[in-house]
């Protein structure tokens, strides 16, 4: 290493703060990988992925909030029916923590749904009774710092329970993406149990949306130009290829509306 | 003989508490926060338990798991819902001051890429075959993303890299 080099590594190695004690953190992991193995068999292979998401995603991000705290018993109502000029307003930077009993003892874990839902959600599956989805949200969030109003639009997957609904993680922020094809991706990898991906996305317009792979291209799971207005979301889900990396995320190429994009370059998960 | 295998879950948990604070210092270096780093090691974790008695290496499993996921978190503020402009967002500090807020802030502005190949290379000391391995890249890419991540904080105003003579 020159002396520039050496540099960075001495500032960088006393740069961290102290670390947290990491007892506990352990069983967590295995009770978070548990619990997706199970919803998997729930679900019949549709998704479990984003419950892990849900399940330490958001009581974390609660954490990160100025006076928020957990808050299982404090559910906010959110009516699940269409509304495109409704918009809901709260001071909470992040949606408060939520569980889901099931009638087989399991527990969902994620966030209840603060925002307004927008148009027609996809059903992606069910899980212990409850209809999973994918919706599209709008929510307004006022800084309780500088007193502005912040708007977000987003994708996201969750289960109803009644006229609520317990988010999982909003995987798609459409407006927000930089890209000039405008495309936006969740997800493609490897669910923990191993036999599948689920893809999430969304496309400017009203497009076809295909997906290519190593044995040619096909359409995607299922589509939806009511969901957000002005946009083609989908979803996509396959068996997981054994020869592909685990690690990485599905070798799969996205095209729609004259635009394609890798999964591995585009796509993010949780 | 006694014949007793190791519980796997108990030598989890040992490993994790064991090497849970190395991995959350370097997901604090990548992410700059203590939420997100503890976010980014626990969804390394629980994608990484399932592998645990199969892997030889599961420390270098675990941070490949953890910088492939940091990376698929690139274009989000935070994990998850992201505004639709930026205006009033409040600035996300980190819950602990670091002892070097500058050279922090200046890492924060690099390239996601460019950030992740120096906290491989100069944090964890890995070599540039490692961390091309790791980041699944070439080790050109590294050298490529170290030399203008070193050279953008050279430039950087808010701080000052020794010169090499």
């Amino acid at each position: 290493m020159n002396d520039t080099e050496n540099d960075l590594t001495r500032r960088l190695s006393g740069s961290a703060p102290e670390a947290p004690d990491a007892t506990g953190w352990g069983a967590v992991a295995r009770s978070r990988a548990a619990r997706t193995q199970r919803l998997k068999v729930a679900t019949g292979a549709v998704g479990a992925c984003l419950v892990v998401v849900g399940a330490f995603t958001i009581p974390s991000l609660v954490g990160a909030n100025d006076d928020a705290t957990p808050d299982p018993t404090g559910p906010v109502p959110t009516s699940i029916t269409p509304s495109q000029t409704a918009t809901a307003t709260t001071t909470d930077r992040f949606p408060k923590r939520g569980e889901l009993s099931l009638p087989n003892g399991d527990n969902l874990i994620g966030a209840w749904e603060d925002g307004e839902v927008v148009g027609d959600p996809i059903v992606l599956g069910e899980i212990g009774g409850h209809q999973e989805i994918l919706y599209a949200a709008h929510r307004v969030f006022i800084g309780p710092k500088t007193g502005k109003a912040v708007e977000s639009t987003y994708v996201a997957s969750g289960v109803r329970d009644g006229d609520r609904i317990l988010q999982w993680v909003a995987a798609l922020s459409p407006k927000s993406v930089e890209e000039p094809d405008g495309i936006d991706l969740y997800g493609g990898d490897k669910l923990p149990t191993g036999s599948r991906y689920r893809l999430f996305g969304a496309v400017p317009g009203d497009v076809k949306v295909v997906i290519r792979g190593e044995g040619g291209q096909r359409p995607v799971t299922e589509s939806s130009t009511t969901m957000l207005p002005g946009y083609t979301v989908f979803y996509d889900t396959a068996a997981w290829n054994a020869e592909w990396d685990p690690t990485k995320l599905a070798p799969l190429t996205v095209i729609a509306g004259g635009s394609q994009v890798e999964v591995r370059k585009r796509s993010w998960t949780g | 003989m006694s014949g007793t295998q190791p519980d796997p879950a108990e030598a989890f948990d040992a490993f994790v508490t064991a090497r849970g604070p190395a991995l959350w210092r370097s997901a604090w270096m990548l992410t700059g926060d203590r939420y997100r780093a503890e976010d980014l090691v626990q969804t390394a974790l629980a994608k990484s338990w399932p592998k645990f008695e199969k892997v030889d290496n599961f420390e270098g499993y675990v941070r490949r798991v953890m910088v492939n996921t940091y990376t698929s978190w690139w274009r989000r503020k935070w994990n998850g819902e992201v505004p639709d402009s930026d205006a009033g967002v409040d600035v996300v500090v980190p819950g602990d001051a670091p002892p070097d807020p500058d050279l922090m802030r200046a890492l924060a502005e690099l390239p996601r890429g460019q950030r992740t190949v120096l906290v491989l290379r100069y944090f964890e000391g890995l070599t540039e075959r490692e961390v091309a391995d790791r980041m699944a890249v070439s080790v050109g890419t590294v050298k490529s993303q170290a030399s203008r991540g070193i050279r953008t904080l050279r430039n950087s105003p808010l701080l000052t890299i020794q010169e090499v003579p």
